[in-house]
């Protein structure tokens, strides 16, 4: 039998998982808010909610490869480099992995809350809108990488922080779903299934 | 692709891709719906249509430099560059003489040979057909009216294990006679009837022709229509429910030991024991995707094509290899993709004296040549281009491309100018700043397949300059006339430019000249111009003239000369007599008087300035002028060019 707070940690560390994935903050070429925490949060969150859905454990592979990539990446930005580019086959491997991860892994929370019944009713549905979001902006970003190498084009590097901002904010939303998910959801005890 | 190595360049290219998709497709294998594993193989297909090593760019692995360093290795040439134009073999009309041509007349046979294979199969299968009956069509279409899919004529042929749809543009869905064919299996056939698939079918035959003798290709052609099968299960899956998907199985493991024909231009339910074991498999997966998994599958296609479409730069050579044929091979597979590019790393290449710089501006033609120097050259221990060094160059680092003019569709000529830190021998030099000698060298930029190369038009020149105004004094520029009684004026155009090779200002807010080629630069110019008065009237009629003014502006093409107005400054000092003034566009105004000095000098100076643009300036058809004497409008002139920018005479 897991502990009965499982689900709530569980739901926070997603929650403070994405915000280490999606923000960064930089002292030189050094992170203060390393990726490869928010996905190593992540799968801590797998762990404990996998529980309460199974589809979870498939993406437990996915974020393993995650995390050591970020952890690759950071662990290289001491030395001032930067992981993307080396190895392109592994770039375009973790792209389309990280892709996945993140629609699979919310579409998974949103069925979770819907499972709940909670007083939100909006809420998996507003999750889901926050997902789909997510995959488009991330989708449009790598797009914007590739259109750029090609074309050269002055606004890119602008239309790209657009894009990132946005993103950001939709982040932000998909964080305020998981703790207000936390906040409406039940306090139960997690039994292996 | 017209040799081997652009075949090998070609289907190395789409190994790479296939060996990336398979990785993929075994750990999403389990996670992304049959539509995508199906979908994902047309990643495979775009690359291997679309023409590798195009501009310069690389697809995961840099097989350009690969296949270059085989060849140079294999074969001692230097002067050769593995490119497809299109991913077809091309006929070449010479018999073969080395063994790269006989491998690649080998391969070229290959494909017309299986090819002509396929197509006679599919014509003996349309003659068989013909053999057959038609078929009773009221099961089938009762079978396409209860699940909405469309019909086409049926017919029944003896010896079949199994139906199948044949043909592309007119379909024939033919069965086994003599036995009843399952409503499933008819169902199944109906299914690919709707979604053309036996056009995919074909694509995939025309591509395992032109890569038949690629067994890792092969093995992806073999995947691909075993999973178009998987997605025609899954098709036929949503359709039915309950103890119907259960039948449908049963019947797929019935076929398990059937034989069935791969004929190209067909689709058949069964495809083979081991293929069908996949299926069951797959088919024991099946569930309805959740909505949604569409979009991320197709964001998950994005992702992945779009990087494999665009390629990666190939990087400028670094310090590291000293192995000649590596190093070569990679400056080769470096190309310069702009004219601003290629004069660039020839004004790097003489900065350094580095051959492999010289090497990714240089002709095809030369590349041998480079090589046997650069070989010669490293046995001596020296890996840099010490025959670049005619005049010593103890140079300043940084250049200047002087008068840069498109001279035809794909050439440009400039000439390069770096600054000396000393006079040549035997010459004096003031030691003023302004006046430092340069290294000149008149210069060709061309595009040569799709790289752009440097060819000298003469060998450098010392030059002493003089940068006090209006450009560089001392170096050429292009000259505009036009003369009214007793002035000429001359206008003096001269243009400077560079790709910004500047790094970051450092934390002193200091930036240094980087000596890395930048093989797809951009120039930024600067142009300069003088307008000028010579007087070559008689000396005593000097007196006449008081005060001289000219407003100008400069014509582009077949422009028409414009109306000009010389107007004095709205904001000038009232008491001043002289004034003078420019545009960003080119247009000069000035006036002087002749009361002072005006004995000494036939040259009068009436204006000059200049001003930056991204990219070419382009040069100037003619100078609309008008010329003032005494304050009064004389004549209303059009300067026309009298010499060029390059010439070093």
């Amino acid at each position: 039998m897991h502990e009965p707070n499982q689900l709530h940690d569980g739901l926070s560390q997603a929650a403070w998982g994405y915000f280490f994935v999606t923000f960064d903050f930089n002292l030189g070429t050094v992170s203060v808010l390393p990726r490869f925490v928010g996905f190593l949060l992540l799968l801590s969150a797998i762990g404990k909610l996998s529980g309460l859905r199974r589809d979870l454990v498939l993406l437990r592979s996915l974020c393993m490869l995650l995390a050591c990539y970020s952890f690759g990446d950071w662990f290289l930005s001491w030395s001032g480099r930067d992981i993307d580019g080396i190895i392109p086959f592994l770039d375009l491997v973790v792209a389309v992995a990280m892709l996945y991860f993140h629609f699979q892994f919310l579409t998974d929370m949103a069925a979770l809350a819907q499972e709940f019944q909670l007083d939100d009713d909006n809420l998996p549905a507003r999750m889901r809108s926050h997902r789909t979001a997510y995959t488009l902006l991330v989708t449009c970003i790598s797009l914007l990488g590739s259109a750029a190498q090609v074309f050269p084009w002055e606004w890119w590097p602008g239309v790209t922080v657009f894009v990132a901002v946005i993103t950001c904010i939709v982040a932000l939303l998909i964080m305020a779903d998981l703790f207000h998910l936390r906040r409406l959801a039940p306090r139960m005890e997690i039994g292996p299934q | 692709m017209t040799d081997i190595w652009s075949f090998l360049l070609q289907t190395l290219t789409g190994s790479g891709v296939a060996v990336l998709l398979l990785v993929l497709k075994a750990m999403f294998r389990d996670k992304l719906s049959p539509r995508w594993q199906f979908a994902v193989w047309g990643v495979l297909g775009m690359v291997l249509l679309l023409p590798a090593g195009f501009r310069g760019r690389y697809v995961l692995v840099n097989w350009p430099f690969l296949v270059e360093l085989c060849r140079s290795f294999f074969t001692g040439e230097y002067g050769a560059l593995a490119r497809v134009t299109v991913p077809v073999p091309l006929p070449v009309l010479e018999a073969p003489r080395t063994l790269g041509e006989w491998l690649f007349a080998v391969y070229g046979a290959g494909v017309v040979v299986l090819l002509f294979w396929y197509v006679l199969s599919y014509v003996r299968l349309r003659l068989a057909l013909r053999q057959g009956c038609p078929a009773e069509e009221g099961r089938v279409r009762t079978v396409a009216e209860g699940y909405r899919l469309p019909v086409c004529p049926a017919v029944e042929v003896e010896g079949l294990s199994s139906a199948f749809i044949c043909g592309v543009f007119k379909p024939v869905l033919v069965l086994p006679a003599g036995r009843k064919t399952e409503d499933k299996v008819l169902l199944h056939e109906l299914c690919h009837l709707k979604y053309h698939d036996a056009a995919w079918g074909l694509l995939i035959c025309l591509l395992r022709c032109l890569h038949w003798c690629n067994p890792l290709l092969w093995y992806c052609a073999d995947r691909a229509g075993n999973d178009l099968e998987s997605l025609c299960d899954q098709r036929v899956l949503e359709r039915l429910e309950g103890e119907d998907r259960r039948d449908y199985g049963r019947i797929l493991l019935d076929m398990a030991n059937d034989r069935y024909a791969r004929a190209p231009g067909t689709s058949s339910m069964a495809n083979g024991g081991r293929n069908i074991r996949r299926r069951i498999e797959a088919i024991a997966r099946f569930k309805r995707y959740p909505a949604g998994m569409g979009l991320v599958s197709v964001c998950v296609l994005l992702v992945l094509a779009a990087p494999l479409a665009a390629g990666v730069k190939a990087e400028v050579p670094g310090l590291g290899a000293v192995n000649v044929p590596a190093q070569l091979a990679r400056a080769r597979t470096t190309p310069c993709t702009t004219c601003a590019g290629a004069f660039d790393t020839y004004a790097k290449a003489m900065l350094t004296g580095r051959f492999d710089y010289r090497a990714m501006c240089a002709p095809l033609a030369e590349q041998n040549d480079l090589a046997e120097k650069y070989r010669i050259s490293a046995a001596q221990g020296h890996w840099e281009w010490l025959d670049s060094d005619p005049l010593d160059l103890n140079a300043d680092p940084g250049y200047q491309i002087y008068n840069l003019a498109q001279v035809e569709e794909n050439a440009c000529e400039g000439l390069l100018a770096v600054t000396l830190n000393r006079a040549p021998k035997d010459v004096e030099w003031s030691g003023l700043a302004h006046e430092r000698w340069m290294a000149v060298q008149p210069l060709r930029a061309e595009k040569e397949g799709d790289r752009w190369v440097v060819i000298p038009q003469g060998k450098l020149t010392a030059m002493q300059g003089d940068v006090r105004s209006g450009g560089n004094l001392g170096l050429p520029a292009w000259e505009y006339t036009a003369t009214a009684g007793d002035f000429t004026l001359r206008m003096r155009w001269q243009t400077t430019s560079q790709v910004d090779s500047y790094g970051e200002p450092n934390w002193f807010g200091q930036s240094f000249f980087g000596t890395t080629p930048i093989p797809d630069g951009e120039f930024t110019s600067w142009f300069d111009q003088i307008i000028l008065a010579d007087y070559h009237g008689a000396p005593e009629d000097r007196g006449k003239y008081r005060s001289i003014g000219v407003v100008s502006m400069p014509m582009w093409g077949e422009e028409e000369r414009p109306e000009l107005e010389l107007l004095a400054p709205p904001d000038r000092n009232p008491d001043a007599v002289n004034w003078s003034g420019g545009s960003n566009d080119g247009s000069e105004w000035a006036q002087r008087t002749l009361d002072y000095d005006w004995g000494k000098e036939d040259m009068i100076f009436l204006s000059g300035g200049g001003s930056s643009r991204e990219g070419f300036i382009e040069l100037p058809s003619a100078y609309a002028a008008d010329l003032y004497l005494n304050e009064e409008k004389v004549a209303e002139l059009t300067l026309r060019p009298v010499k060029g920018g390059m010439s070093l005479a």
